[in-house]
């Protein structure tokens, strides 16, 4: 990770009841941001705790500007903590509850708070209640509560968990149009929690994946995208994934039996005879009504084709999930468009493609 | 018979539980009131001795409750929020008070001051409670101090921590955000809580009369005055007592209510 670390986590364990968190080791640099992901219960959210500083690491390290902070209680981390479901304190109006970080802070607080409200848009909310908010307005609030004691690390989780879908696509915009500001302008780090791939994908360029307790994988999008580490997170990316057997290694490309298809990939330290699991995005593979590679940029490539029959079309929104069975079954996702201009209907005889640069084996 | 359309048999007997009784609470207090003339409760209010059990129990109540609140609010916090071993046992023993009559509560009491060493020497040295008006503080405290706990957890329990972890997160520290989070988001439990504790001291008798005694003009509050005019006969001015202290009570519950509904209390 390039720049900085301003956040950086080292073998972090943590044990709460029959939970626990294992040896967790993270960087999140100046300016960037982190998508923490993983399903319900990997402890994304008792991770961010740790890192705040609210619940009591058993081994390991915080770091926060190269200080140590594993001792520290929470106010004396310097970190902004935008919690799932906002917790704005209901007893205080807007503004006062963004003067609440300001305890210490001197004569300055009214027109540090003015400024604050100006910046992300909500000086109208002076001396509102909180209840009379909508889940935009308590979002940003949040927020600005979260920033004006200038921290040096931002931990989101899930601010749009209660928010319904057609006001979160908006709410994501202007959210991450202002993160982008604030981490600009404050140079700050951020750790982005949540369950949606898609809102990861938009707020970090960094993920980090969580499974039981344990970070599977960190990396830039692109390479955790490209070249899955584990099964786990070839299935949660949404990934086909097949079990195979390697048939022959040949000029750095491995042959790979599935299902009686043979499915070329990268070899890399494959060997034939070795049992392997497959693993294809379902935005790598193009669909064609003709053998032919339809892509132009694909020509030159070593591709796989395979014919098959769509048994699934389910439409949501502009795209659709498609089910191909090719002797083996496999799931993409086109454009509405797409599935228009090709005529696709279950049952249509189609060509699924792939380039053998995007299959992944995992052992 | 059919219940009026759009009323459930059941929404019908449970209306009918709550007026039966508010009806009877009612008609126990109007007989009270029925009974007296009002030239005798005239009489009894301008007495003296009724003057003196006024002034005496406002004063112990009000010293009483303060106290019960200062150690209860905190122990309701904690027994709501930690969790230790023994807590079970803790929320067991002080339910003792609330569970055991008054009377022998107060005996306790008076058996401690009078029959063990540190009582012996708390009472002879520090503060002296038997027959003594710190005796009548001591009883409210201790009937009270426990009923404001039991009141006051589930208030504690109906607010989620995580406000008071946000609040640390924003540079508090763990009394100031229990200070300027909790409390004040608890304020309206707490002051329903301490009304009823209040009003409960008020017209604490069994716990008062075995520890203080009965004396006239020296420990005498209203329900003691009521028991000392009871026990003489006076039938008159011992009621006249309780329509006194019926008065204070609803009207302290009745304006406590609605303070809190009007949401008046300082954040």
């Amino acid at each position: 990770m390039g720049g900085l670390a301003i956040l950086k986590v080292s073998d972090l364990s943590a044990k709460f009841g029959s939970f626990a968190l294992n040896r967790i080791s993270f960087e999140v640099a100046s300016g960037h941001c982190l998508a923490l992901v993983g399903p319900n219960g990997s402890g994304k959210t008792s991770l961010l705790e740790c890192v705040a500083g609210i619940r009591q690491i058993e081994s390991g390290g915080i770091e926060i500007n190269g200080l140590e902070v594993t001792g520290l209680p929470p106010e004396k981390r310097c970190i902004g903590y935008v919690p799932q479901d906002c917790l704005l304190f209901p007893h205080l109006t807007a503004d006062q509850n963004i003067s609440f970080a300001l305890k210490n802070n001197g004569s300055d607080t009214s027109g540090r708070v003015k400024q604050m409200m100006e910046w992300l848009g909500i000086s109208h909310l002076t001396g509102r209640h909180i209840g009379n908010l909508s889940g935009g307005e308590k979002q940003k609030l949040a927020l600005a509560r979260a920033l004006i004691m200038r921290p040096s690390v931002l931990l989101l989780d899930e601010p749009f968990s209660a928010v319904d879908r057609a006001s979160r696509t908006r709410l994501l915009g202007e959210l991450q149009k202002t993160l982008d500001e604030v981490r600009r302008t404050l140079g700050l780090a951020s750790i982005y929690v949540t369950h949606d791939l898609a809102e990861a994908q938009l707020m970090g360029r960094t993920v980090a994946i969580m499974n039981s307790g344990h970070v599977e994988e960190v990396g830039p999008w692109d390479r955790v995208l490209q070249t899955p580490s584990s099964t786990f997170v070839a299935d949660f990316m949404g990934f086909n994934i097949l079990d195979g057997h390697v048939t022959s290694v040949e000029d750095g490309l491995a042959v790979v039996e599935v299902c009686g298809q043979s499915i070329r990939g990268v070899a890399g330290s494959l060997t034939p005879s070795e049992d392997v699991i497959v693993a294809v995005s379902p935005h790598a593979i193009s669909l064609s009504l003709e053998r032919d590679i339809r892509k132009p940029s694909w020509r030159h490539c070593q591709c796989n084709v395979f014919e098959g029959s769509i048994t699934v079309i389910r439409k949501t929104g502009s795209v659709a999930q498609v089910s191909i069975d090719v002797g083996f079954p496999l799931n993409l996702e086109v454009s509405l468009d797409l599935l228009d201009e090709l005529n696709l209907a279950i049952g249509s005889r189609i060509f699924a493609q792939f380039r053998a640069s995007e299959v992944s084996f995992l052992p | 018979m059919k219940p009026p359309q759009g009323v459930s048999t059941f929404k019908l007997f449970s209306g009918a539980c709550l007026a039966f009784l508010a009806v009877f609470l009612l008609a126990v207090i109007l007989s009270v009131c029925v009974f007296l003339n009002p030239s005798t409760l005239a009489a009894a209010f301008l007495s003296d001795e009724v003057a003196f059990a006024v002034a005496l129990t406002l004063l112990t109540a009000t010293t009483a409750t303060l106290l019960a609140l200062a150690v209860s609010i905190p122990a309701a916090y904690v027994l709501s929020r930690a969790r230790f071993r023994g807590r079970d046992l803790v929320d067991a023993l002080i339910n003792i008070p609330i569970a055991l009559p008054p009377v022998a509560l107060g005996t306790a009491l008076l058996i401690f001051f009078t029959n063990t060493p540190v009582g012996v020497f708390i009472d002879s040295s520090i503060v002296k409670f038997v027959f003594e008006v710190p005796g009548i503080i001591l009883a409210q405290f201790v009937v009270v101090s426990v009923l404001a706990v039991r009141l006051m957890k589930p208030v504690f329990d109906g607010i989620d921590p995580r406000y008071e972890k946000i609040a640390r997160t924003l540079g508090h520290g763990e009394l100031d955000s229990f200070l300027r989070v909790t409390l004040p988001m608890a304020k309206n439990g707490i002051f329903g809580a301490a009304a009823l504790a209040w009003t409960r001291a008020m017209g604490e008798f069994g716990a008062t009369v075995t520890l203080a005694g009965a004396t006239r003009f020296k420990t005498e509050t209203l329900s003691i005055a009521m028991f000392l005019n009871l026990s003489v006969a006076n039938l008159e001015k011992a009621m006249a007592v309780v329509v006194i202290l019926l008065a204070i009570t609803i009207s302290v519950l009745l304006i406590s209510r609605k303070i809190v509904y009007w949401g008046v209390l300082p954040s």
